[in-house]
Protein backbone atom coordinates (compact mmCIF):
# COMPACT_ATOMS: atom_id res chain seq x y z
CA UNK A 1 0.00 0.00 0.00
CA UNK A 2 1.33 3.43 -0.96
CA UNK A 3 1.88 5.91 1.87
CA UNK A 4 -0.43 8.93 1.81
CA UNK A 5 1.53 12.17 2.07
CA UNK A 6 0.39 15.74 2.65
CA UNK A 7 2.93 17.79 0.68
CA UNK A 8 3.38 21.42 1.82
CA UNK A 9 5.25 23.59 -0.63
CA UNK A 10 5.49 26.85 -2.53
CA UNK A 11 4.82 26.23 -6.23
CA UNK A 12 5.26 28.26 -9.44
CA UNK A 13 4.46 30.98 -10.31
CA UNK A 14 5.73 31.95 -6.85
CA UNK A 15 9.17 33.47 -7.53
CA UNK A 16 11.17 31.11 -5.36
CA UNK A 17 13.86 28.62 -6.24
CA UNK A 18 12.29 26.22 -3.75
CA UNK A 19 8.97 26.43 -5.63
CA UNK A 20 10.71 25.49 -8.90
CA UNK A 21 12.68 22.69 -7.28
CA UNK A 22 9.72 21.23 -5.42
CA UNK A 23 7.65 21.32 -8.63
CA UNK A 24 10.39 19.44 -10.48
CA UNK A 25 10.67 16.81 -7.74
CA UNK A 26 6.93 16.23 -7.30
CA UNK A 27 6.25 13.98 -10.32
CA UNK A 28 9.11 11.68 -9.30
CA UNK A 29 7.95 11.47 -5.68
CA UNK A 30 4.44 10.73 -6.92
CA UNK A 31 5.81 7.46 -8.33
CA UNK A 32 6.46 6.35 -4.73
CA UNK A 33 3.59 7.87 -2.74
CA UNK A 34 -0.01 9.07 -2.91
CA UNK A 35 0.42 12.83 -2.67
CA UNK A 36 -1.98 15.67 -1.90
CA UNK A 37 -0.74 19.23 -2.19
CA UNK A 38 -1.05 22.04 0.36
CA UNK A 39 -0.22 25.54 -0.83
CA UNK A 40 -0.83 29.12 0.35
CA UNK A 41 -3.52 29.78 -2.25
CA UNK A 42 -4.70 26.98 -4.59
CA UNK A 43 -6.20 29.56 -6.97
CA UNK A 44 -2.77 31.11 -7.59
CA UNK A 45 -0.77 28.07 -8.66
CA UNK A 46 -0.41 26.85 -12.24
CA UNK A 47 -3.56 24.85 -13.23
CA UNK A 48 -1.58 21.75 -14.23
CA UNK A 49 -1.03 20.90 -10.56
CA UNK A 50 -4.74 20.71 -9.84
CA UNK A 51 -5.11 18.36 -12.82
CA UNK A 52 -2.50 15.99 -11.39
CA UNK A 53 -3.02 16.23 -7.62
CA UNK A 54 -5.72 17.20 -5.12
CA UNK A 55 -4.76 20.74 -4.01
CA UNK A 56 -5.85 22.37 -0.73
CA UNK A 57 -5.00 25.53 1.15
CA UNK A 58 -2.68 25.36 4.15
CA UNK A 59 -5.04 27.68 6.04
CA UNK A 60 -7.79 25.04 5.75
CA UNK A 61 -5.41 22.38 7.04
CA UNK A 62 -4.55 24.57 10.04
CA UNK A 63 -8.23 25.18 10.73
CA UNK A 64 -9.17 21.49 10.56
CA UNK A 65 -6.75 19.42 12.72
CA UNK A 66 -8.71 16.25 11.86
CA UNK A 67 -7.38 16.45 8.28
CA UNK A 68 -4.06 15.17 9.63
CA UNK A 69 -5.63 11.71 9.95
CA UNK A 70 -6.05 11.44 6.19
CA UNK A 71 -2.30 11.01 5.81
CA UNK A 72 0.51 8.80 6.97
CA UNK A 73 2.91 11.69 6.96
CA UNK A 74 3.32 15.41 6.29
CA UNK A 75 6.25 16.63 4.19
CA UNK A 76 7.27 20.29 4.34
CA UNK A 77 9.55 22.31 2.05
CA UNK A 78 11.01 24.96 4.34
CA UNK A 79 13.15 27.95 3.39
CA UNK A 80 13.92 31.33 4.94
CA UNK A 81 11.54 33.54 2.92
CA UNK A 82 8.62 34.42 5.23
CA UNK A 83 6.53 35.38 2.19
CA UNK A 84 6.48 31.77 0.97
CA UNK A 85 7.10 29.79 4.14
CA UNK A 86 5.13 31.39 6.99
CA UNK A 87 2.07 29.19 6.50
CA UNK A 88 4.24 26.12 5.91
CA UNK A 89 6.10 26.86 9.16
CA UNK A 90 2.84 27.16 11.08
CA UNK A 91 1.67 23.84 9.70
CA UNK A 92 4.93 22.08 10.47
CA UNK A 93 4.81 23.31 14.07
CA UNK A 94 1.16 22.26 14.42
CA UNK A 95 1.54 18.85 12.75
CA UNK A 96 5.25 18.04 12.60
CA UNK A 97 6.50 15.64 9.94
CA UNK A 98 9.49 15.45 7.62
CA UNK A 99 11.06 18.77 6.71
CA UNK A 100 13.16 19.43 3.64
CA UNK A 101 15.33 22.20 5.04
CA UNK A 102 16.55 23.99 1.93
CA UNK A 103 18.52 26.43 4.07
CA UNK A 104 19.62 25.72 7.60
CA UNK A 105 20.15 29.42 8.35
CA UNK A 106 16.64 30.53 9.35
CA UNK A 107 17.57 33.72 11.20
CA UNK A 108 16.13 35.89 8.41
CA UNK A 109 12.88 33.93 8.47
CA UNK A 110 12.38 34.39 12.22
CA UNK A 111 13.39 38.07 12.07
CA UNK A 112 10.91 38.94 9.36
CA UNK A 113 7.92 36.71 10.08
CA UNK A 114 4.71 38.64 9.45
CA UNK A 115 3.26 38.19 12.92
CA UNK A 116 1.04 41.10 13.86
CA UNK A 117 2.68 43.24 16.52
CA UNK A 118 4.63 40.38 18.08
CA UNK A 119 7.51 39.70 15.75
CA UNK A 120 10.35 40.90 18.06
CA UNK A 121 8.99 38.85 20.95
CA UNK A 122 8.62 35.77 18.74
CA UNK A 123 12.19 36.24 17.52
CA UNK A 124 13.52 36.58 21.08
CA UNK A 125 11.57 33.47 22.06
CA UNK A 126 13.18 31.49 19.24
CA UNK A 127 16.65 32.73 20.15
CA UNK A 128 15.96 31.84 23.80
CA UNK A 129 14.79 28.36 22.82
CA UNK A 130 17.94 27.72 20.80
CA UNK A 131 20.63 29.52 22.81
CA UNK A 132 19.22 30.20 26.30
CA UNK A 133 19.58 33.57 28.06
CA UNK A 134 22.61 34.47 25.93
CA UNK A 135 20.35 33.99 22.91
CA UNK A 136 17.77 36.45 24.26
CA UNK A 137 20.51 39.03 24.86
CA UNK A 138 21.82 38.45 21.32
CA UNK A 139 18.24 38.82 20.00
CA UNK A 140 17.87 42.21 21.72
CA UNK A 141 21.18 43.33 20.23
CA UNK A 142 20.14 42.14 16.75
CA UNK A 143 16.76 43.83 16.95
CA UNK A 144 18.37 47.18 17.77
CA UNK A 145 21.34 46.83 15.40
CA UNK A 146 20.95 45.15 12.00
CA UNK A 147 24.75 44.81 11.62
CA UNK A 148 24.77 42.38 14.58
CA UNK A 149 22.66 39.85 12.64
CA UNK A 150 24.79 36.77 12.03
CA UNK A 151 23.03 33.93 10.21
CA UNK A 152 25.96 31.57 10.53
CA UNK A 153 26.34 32.05 14.29
CA UNK A 154 22.60 31.68 14.92
CA UNK A 155 21.08 29.35 12.29
CA UNK A 156 17.95 28.76 14.42
CA UNK A 157 16.96 25.33 13.10
CA UNK A 158 16.88 23.83 16.62
CA UNK A 159 13.11 23.80 17.25
CA UNK A 160 12.33 22.38 13.81
CA UNK A 161 15.02 19.72 14.35
CA UNK A 162 13.50 18.82 17.73
CA UNK A 163 9.88 18.39 16.64
CA UNK A 164 10.35 16.88 13.21
CA UNK A 165 10.24 13.17 12.44
CA UNK A 166 13.09 13.69 10.03
CA UNK A 167 15.07 16.38 8.24
CA UNK A 168 16.36 16.35 4.69
CA UNK A 169 19.24 18.71 3.81
CA UNK A 170 21.29 19.02 0.64
CA UNK A 171 24.85 18.54 1.90
CA UNK A 172 26.77 16.51 4.46
CA UNK A 173 28.13 19.80 5.84
CA UNK A 174 24.58 20.96 6.65
CA UNK A 175 23.79 17.57 8.22
CA UNK A 176 26.91 17.77 10.41
CA UNK A 177 25.96 21.28 11.57
CA UNK A 178 22.48 20.13 12.58
CA UNK A 179 23.74 17.05 14.41
CA UNK A 180 26.25 19.16 16.31
CA UNK A 181 23.41 21.24 17.79
CA UNK A 182 20.69 18.57 17.83
CA UNK A 183 22.34 15.14 18.13
CA UNK A 184 18.99 13.39 18.56
CA UNK A 185 17.67 14.60 15.19
CA UNK A 186 17.22 12.19 12.30
CA UNK A 187 18.88 13.95 9.37
CA UNK A 188 19.60 12.77 5.86
CA UNK A 189 21.79 14.58 3.32
CA UNK A 190 20.26 14.16 -0.14
CA UNK A 191 21.87 16.20 -2.94
CA UNK A 192 19.97 18.76 -4.99
CA UNK A 193 18.70 17.07 -8.13
CA UNK A 194 19.17 18.47 -11.63
CA UNK A 195 17.72 17.84 -15.07
CA UNK A 196 20.39 16.97 -17.60
CA UNK A 197 19.83 17.55 -21.30
CA UNK A 198 21.48 15.14 -23.74
CA UNK A 199 22.30 18.07 -26.01
CA UNK A 200 22.11 21.84 -25.75
CA UNK A 201 18.47 22.91 -25.94
CA UNK A 202 17.42 25.11 -28.84
CA UNK A 203 17.67 28.49 -27.16
CA UNK A 204 18.03 31.95 -28.62
CA UNK A 205 21.36 33.62 -27.96
CA UNK A 206 20.92 36.65 -25.67
CA UNK A 207 21.99 39.95 -27.29
CA UNK A 208 25.00 40.50 -25.04
CA UNK A 209 26.36 37.01 -25.72
CA UNK A 210 25.90 37.59 -29.44
CA UNK A 211 28.05 40.73 -29.15
CA UNK A 212 31.01 38.87 -27.60
CA UNK A 213 33.81 38.42 -30.18
CA UNK A 214 34.17 34.95 -31.65
CA UNK A 215 36.83 32.88 -29.89
CA UNK A 216 36.46 34.73 -26.59
CA UNK A 217 35.76 32.77 -23.39
CA UNK A 218 32.67 33.75 -21.41
CA UNK A 219 32.74 33.32 -17.64
CA UNK A 220 29.41 33.52 -15.80
CA UNK A 221 27.94 33.72 -12.29
CA UNK A 222 24.28 32.87 -11.75
CA UNK A 223 21.71 33.96 -9.19
CA UNK A 224 21.46 36.98 -6.89
CA UNK A 225 24.61 39.10 -6.78
CA UNK A 226 25.88 39.73 -3.25
CA UNK A 227 29.21 40.39 -1.49
CA UNK A 228 29.01 36.86 0.01
CA UNK A 229 29.53 35.52 -3.52
CA UNK A 230 33.00 37.09 -3.64
CA UNK A 231 32.30 38.80 -6.96
CA UNK A 232 35.07 41.32 -6.23
CA UNK A 233 37.67 38.51 -6.13
CA UNK A 234 36.37 37.26 -9.48
CA UNK A 235 36.49 40.78 -10.95
CA UNK A 236 40.11 41.25 -9.78
CA UNK A 237 41.07 37.96 -11.41
CA UNK A 238 39.24 38.95 -14.61
CA UNK A 239 41.02 42.34 -14.59
CA UNK A 240 44.45 40.66 -14.29
CA UNK A 241 43.66 38.30 -17.17
CA UNK A 242 42.30 41.08 -19.37
CA UNK A 243 45.46 43.12 -18.66
CA UNK A 244 47.38 40.10 -19.93
CA UNK A 245 45.34 40.25 -23.18
CA UNK A 246 43.34 37.11 -22.44
CA UNK A 247 40.07 36.99 -24.43
CA UNK A 248 37.85 36.79 -21.33
CA UNK A 249 34.36 38.21 -20.75
CA UNK A 250 32.34 37.95 -17.54
CA UNK A 251 28.56 37.98 -17.23
CA UNK A 252 26.55 38.12 -14.01
CA UNK A 253 23.17 36.58 -14.68
CA UNK A 254 20.99 37.96 -11.90
CA UNK A 255 20.20 41.03 -9.85
CA UNK A 256 22.53 42.73 -7.35
CA UNK A 257 21.17 42.85 -3.79
CA UNK A 258 20.20 46.27 -2.42
CA UNK A 259 23.04 48.72 -1.69
CA UNK A 260 25.67 46.58 -3.50
CA UNK A 261 27.29 49.00 -5.91
CA UNK A 262 29.09 46.63 -8.23
CA UNK A 263 29.08 49.05 -11.16
CA UNK A 264 31.57 51.41 -9.53
CA UNK A 265 33.92 48.48 -8.75
CA UNK A 266 33.71 47.39 -12.39
CA UNK A 267 34.51 50.97 -13.44
CA UNK A 268 37.47 51.23 -11.02
CA UNK A 269 38.94 48.07 -12.52
CA UNK A 270 38.36 49.35 -16.06
CA UNK A 271 36.19 46.37 -16.96
CA UNK A 272 33.15 48.15 -18.41
CA UNK A 273 33.70 46.53 -21.81
CA UNK A 274 34.34 43.05 -20.42
CA UNK A 275 31.69 42.66 -17.71
CA UNK A 276 27.91 42.63 -18.09
CA UNK A 277 25.16 42.45 -15.45
CA UNK A 278 21.90 41.14 -16.91
CA UNK A 279 19.55 41.98 -14.01
CA UNK A 280 16.61 39.63 -13.41
CA UNK A 281 16.03 37.34 -16.41
CA UNK A 282 13.19 34.97 -17.26
CA UNK A 283 13.80 31.23 -17.11
CA UNK A 284 14.31 30.89 -20.91
CA UNK A 285 17.07 33.53 -20.90
CA UNK A 286 18.58 31.98 -17.76
CA UNK A 287 18.62 28.60 -19.52
CA UNK A 288 20.19 30.17 -22.61
CA UNK A 289 23.07 31.67 -20.63
CA UNK A 290 23.52 28.40 -18.73
CA UNK A 291 24.11 26.48 -21.94
CA UNK A 292 25.95 29.11 -23.98
CA UNK A 293 28.64 30.33 -21.58
CA UNK A 294 32.04 28.62 -21.40
CA UNK A 295 32.86 28.57 -17.67
CA UNK A 296 30.67 28.93 -14.59
CA UNK A 297 31.84 30.38 -11.29
CA UNK A 298 30.13 30.36 -7.90
CA UNK A 299 32.18 31.39 -4.88
CA UNK A 300 31.00 31.81 -1.29
CA UNK A 301 32.37 33.51 1.78
CA UNK A 302 32.88 31.06 4.63
CA UNK A 303 31.82 29.87 7.04
CA UNK A 304 28.63 28.85 5.24
CA UNK A 305 25.46 27.14 6.43
CA UNK A 306 26.47 24.09 4.39
CA UNK A 307 24.04 25.04 1.64
CA UNK A 308 24.26 23.90 -1.98
CA UNK A 309 23.65 26.35 -4.80
CA UNK A 310 20.99 25.44 -7.34
CA UNK A 311 23.05 27.51 -9.79
CA UNK A 312 26.08 25.23 -9.36
CA UNK A 313 23.99 22.08 -9.77
CA UNK A 314 22.43 23.45 -12.95
CA UNK A 315 25.87 24.38 -14.32
CA UNK A 316 27.04 20.81 -13.74
CA UNK A 317 23.93 19.41 -15.40
CA UNK A 318 24.48 21.73 -18.37
CA UNK A 319 28.02 20.30 -18.71
CA UNK A 320 29.78 23.57 -17.95
CA UNK A 321 33.25 23.58 -16.34
CA UNK A 322 32.62 25.20 -12.96
CA UNK A 323 34.77 26.95 -10.36
CA UNK A 324 33.57 26.94 -6.72
CA UNK A 325 34.94 27.86 -3.28
CA UNK A 326 36.54 24.98 -1.42
CA UNK A 327 34.24 25.33 1.60
CA UNK A 328 31.02 23.90 3.09
CA UNK A 329 28.80 21.93 0.74
CA UNK A 330 30.83 22.92 -2.34
CA UNK A 331 33.87 21.12 -0.91
CA UNK A 332 31.88 17.87 -1.08
CA UNK A 333 31.75 17.95 -4.89
CA UNK A 334 34.37 15.65 -6.47
CA UNK A 335 37.60 17.37 -7.55
CA UNK A 336 37.33 15.84 -11.04
CA UNK A 337 33.96 17.57 -11.49
CA UNK A 338 34.60 21.14 -10.27
CA UNK A 339 37.65 23.32 -9.73
CA UNK A 340 37.81 24.27 -6.05
CA UNK A 341 39.44 27.49 -4.94
CA UNK A 342 40.62 27.85 -1.34
CA UNK A 343 39.68 30.98 0.53
CA UNK A 344 42.96 32.54 1.60
CA UNK A 345 45.23 35.42 0.67
CA UNK A 346 46.10 33.67 -2.60
CA UNK A 347 42.48 33.30 -3.72
CA UNK A 348 42.76 35.77 -6.62
CA UNK A 349 46.07 34.23 -7.79
CA UNK A 350 44.51 30.77 -7.74
CA UNK A 351 41.51 32.08 -9.68
CA UNK A 352 43.81 33.65 -12.27
CA UNK A 353 45.70 30.36 -12.65
CA UNK A 354 42.52 28.26 -12.95
CA UNK A 355 40.93 30.65 -15.44
CA UNK A 356 44.14 30.94 -17.47
CA UNK A 357 44.19 27.15 -17.83
CA UNK A 358 40.54 27.01 -18.88
CA UNK A 359 40.95 29.90 -21.36
CA UNK A 360 44.05 28.54 -23.03
CA UNK A 361 43.15 24.84 -22.97
CA UNK A 362 39.79 24.06 -24.66
CA UNK A 363 40.41 20.34 -24.05
CA UNK A 364 40.55 20.96 -20.28
CA UNK A 365 37.28 22.89 -20.50
CA UNK A 366 35.67 20.06 -22.41
CA UNK A 367 36.99 17.46 -19.93
CA UNK A 368 35.64 19.33 -16.89
CA UNK A 369 32.33 19.91 -18.66
CA UNK A 370 31.94 16.25 -19.58
CA UNK A 371 32.86 15.12 -16.04
CA UNK A 372 30.32 17.57 -14.62
CA UNK A 373 27.54 16.31 -16.86
CA UNK A 374 28.36 12.65 -16.15
CA UNK A 375 28.28 13.39 -12.42
CA UNK A 376 24.92 15.14 -12.74
CA UNK A 377 23.47 12.31 -14.84
CA UNK A 378 24.60 9.60 -12.44
CA UNK A 379 24.32 11.25 -9.03
CA UNK A 380 21.80 14.07 -9.37
CA UNK A 381 19.07 12.60 -11.60
CA UNK A 382 15.60 13.40 -10.22
CA UNK A 383 14.59 9.73 -10.29
CA UNK A 384 17.61 8.79 -8.17
CA UNK A 385 17.10 11.68 -5.73
CA UNK A 386 13.35 10.91 -5.41
CA UNK A 387 14.23 7.28 -4.60
CA UNK A 388 16.49 8.55 -1.80
CA UNK A 389 13.64 10.73 -0.49
CA UNK A 390 11.31 7.73 -0.61
CA UNK A 391 13.74 5.51 1.31
CA UNK A 392 14.21 8.14 4.02
CA UNK A 393 10.48 8.86 4.29
CA UNK A 394 9.78 5.14 4.76
CA UNK A 395 12.53 4.95 7.36
CA UNK A 396 10.83 7.74 9.32
CA UNK A 397 7.42 6.08 9.15
CA UNK A 398 7.01 3.38 11.84
CA UNK A 399 4.41 1.41 9.88
CA UNK A 400 6.87 1.08 7.00
CA UNK A 401 9.90 0.03 9.02
CA UNK B 1 31.50 44.95 27.81
CA UNK B 2 30.07 47.31 30.48
CA UNK B 3 26.47 46.38 31.34
CA UNK B 4 23.69 48.94 31.76
CA UNK B 5 23.66 48.27 35.51
CA UNK B 6 27.43 48.81 35.77
CA UNK B 7 27.06 52.09 33.92
CA UNK B 8 24.25 53.13 36.26
CA UNK B 9 26.48 52.35 39.27
CA UNK B 10 29.46 54.24 37.88
CA UNK B 11 27.41 57.27 36.85
CA UNK B 12 25.62 57.27 40.21
CA UNK B 13 28.79 58.33 42.07
CA UNK B 14 28.79 62.14 42.39
CA UNK B 15 31.88 64.31 42.84
CA UNK B 16 32.27 67.91 43.98
CA UNK B 17 32.85 70.43 41.21
CA UNK B 18 36.51 71.25 40.53
CA UNK B 19 37.05 74.92 39.80
CA UNK B 20 39.22 75.75 36.80
CA UNK B 21 40.35 78.94 35.10
CA UNK B 22 42.04 79.43 31.76
CA UNK B 23 42.94 83.08 32.42
CA UNK B 24 46.69 83.57 31.92
CA UNK B 25 48.80 84.43 35.03
CA UNK B 26 45.78 85.24 37.23
CA UNK B 27 44.08 81.87 36.69
CA UNK B 28 45.43 80.02 39.79
CA UNK B 29 44.57 83.01 42.01
CA UNK B 30 41.01 83.07 40.64
CA UNK B 31 40.64 79.33 41.29
CA UNK B 32 41.91 79.67 44.86
CA UNK B 33 39.52 82.56 45.56
CA UNK B 34 36.56 80.57 44.17
CA UNK B 35 37.46 77.50 46.25
CA UNK B 36 37.80 79.63 49.38
CA UNK B 37 34.41 81.27 48.78
CA UNK B 38 32.82 77.85 47.98
CA UNK B 39 34.25 76.37 51.21
CA UNK B 40 32.60 79.14 53.22
CA UNK B 41 29.33 79.53 51.34
CA UNK B 42 28.25 76.17 49.81
CA UNK B 43 30.39 73.12 50.54
CA UNK B 44 28.59 72.03 53.75
CA UNK B 45 25.21 72.21 51.96
CA UNK B 46 26.43 70.52 48.77
CA UNK B 47 27.96 67.62 50.67
CA UNK B 48 24.65 66.86 52.35
CA UNK B 49 22.82 66.92 49.01
CA UNK B 50 25.53 64.80 47.30
CA UNK B 51 25.29 62.17 50.08
CA UNK B 52 21.49 62.03 49.70
CA UNK B 53 21.69 61.84 45.91
CA UNK B 54 24.37 59.12 46.00
CA UNK B 55 22.29 57.04 48.40
CA UNK B 56 19.32 57.44 46.05
CA UNK B 57 21.41 56.54 42.97
CA UNK B 58 22.79 53.48 44.71
CA UNK B 59 19.26 52.37 45.61
CA UNK B 60 18.13 52.83 41.97
CA UNK B 61 21.12 50.83 40.69
CA UNK B 62 20.47 48.05 43.20
CA UNK B 63 16.79 47.99 42.34
CA UNK B 64 17.55 47.86 38.61
CA UNK B 65 20.03 45.05 39.19
CA UNK B 66 17.36 43.17 41.13
CA UNK B 67 14.80 43.75 38.34
CA UNK B 68 17.36 42.54 35.78
CA UNK B 69 17.96 39.42 37.85
CA UNK B 70 14.22 38.77 38.12
CA UNK B 71 13.70 39.29 34.35
CA UNK B 72 16.55 36.84 33.63
CA UNK B 73 15.00 34.36 36.07
CA UNK B 74 11.61 34.67 34.34
CA UNK B 75 13.27 34.39 30.91
CA UNK B 76 15.02 31.24 32.07
CA UNK B 77 11.72 29.76 33.29
CA UNK B 78 10.04 30.67 29.99
CA UNK B 79 12.90 29.08 28.04
CA UNK B 80 12.58 25.87 30.04
CA UNK B 81 8.77 25.87 29.65
CA UNK B 82 9.16 26.48 25.90
CA UNK B 83 11.61 23.60 25.62
CA UNK B 84 9.26 21.33 27.61
CA UNK B 85 6.41 22.34 25.30
CA UNK B 86 8.49 21.52 22.23
CA UNK B 87 9.47 18.16 23.74
CA UNK B 88 5.77 17.47 24.33
CA UNK B 89 5.04 18.33 20.68
CA UNK B 90 7.61 15.74 19.74
CA UNK B 91 5.90 13.19 22.01
CA UNK B 92 2.57 14.01 20.33
CA UNK B 93 4.20 13.37 16.95
CA UNK B 94 5.39 9.95 18.08
CA UNK B 95 1.96 9.12 19.52
CA UNK B 96 0.28 10.27 16.30
CA UNK B 97 2.51 7.93 14.32
CA UNK B 98 1.64 5.06 16.66
CA UNK B 99 -2.08 5.76 16.22
CA UNK B 100 -1.64 5.81 12.43
CA UNK B 101 0.19 2.50 12.62
CA UNK B 102 -2.55 0.99 14.81
CA UNK B 103 -5.23 2.18 12.40
CA UNK B 104 -3.41 0.45 9.57
CA UNK B 105 -3.26 -2.77 11.60
CA UNK B 106 -6.95 -2.56 12.49
CA UNK B 107 -7.78 -2.18 8.78
CA UNK B 108 -5.60 -5.16 7.93
CA UNK B 109 -7.24 -7.27 10.64
CA UNK B 110 -10.71 -6.22 9.49
CA UNK B 111 -9.81 -7.13 5.92
CA UNK B 112 -8.47 -10.52 7.03
CA UNK B 113 -11.62 -11.11 9.12
CA UNK B 114 -13.86 -10.28 6.16
CA UNK B 115 -11.99 -12.80 4.01
CA UNK B 116 -12.41 -15.58 6.58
Amino acid sequence: MSLAIAYFTPLPPQRSGIADYSAALLPYLAEHFTIELYVDDPAQIEPLWAQRFPVYSIADFLACPAWRWRYDLCLYHMGNQPLYHEQIYRALMQEPGIVVLHEIGLLGFYLHRPIEGASPAAFAREMGYAYGLAGIQAARAMLSDASARDTTAYPLFQRIARVSQGLIVHTRAARAQILQEAPQARVMAIPLAAHTAAKTPAVEKPDWLASVPAGAVVLASFGYIAPSKRIESVLRAVAQLCDADMPLYYVLVGEPVEHYDLTSIIRQLGLEDRVHITGFVDSATFEAYLHLIDVGINLRTGPTGGEMSAGVVRLLAAGRPTIVSDIGGFAELPSQVVIKIGQDTEEVDRLVAALRQLITDPAARAAYGAAAQRYAEHELAFSRIAAQYAAFIRECCPSER
Amino acid sequence: MVSDIDQLTVKGVLREHRFESHTPVLGPIIVRLRVAWYNVAARWGDQAIISQQMAYNQAVAQHSAELDRQVAEHDQRLILADRDLTNLSRTVVELTQQVIELRHRVKELQAAQTKT
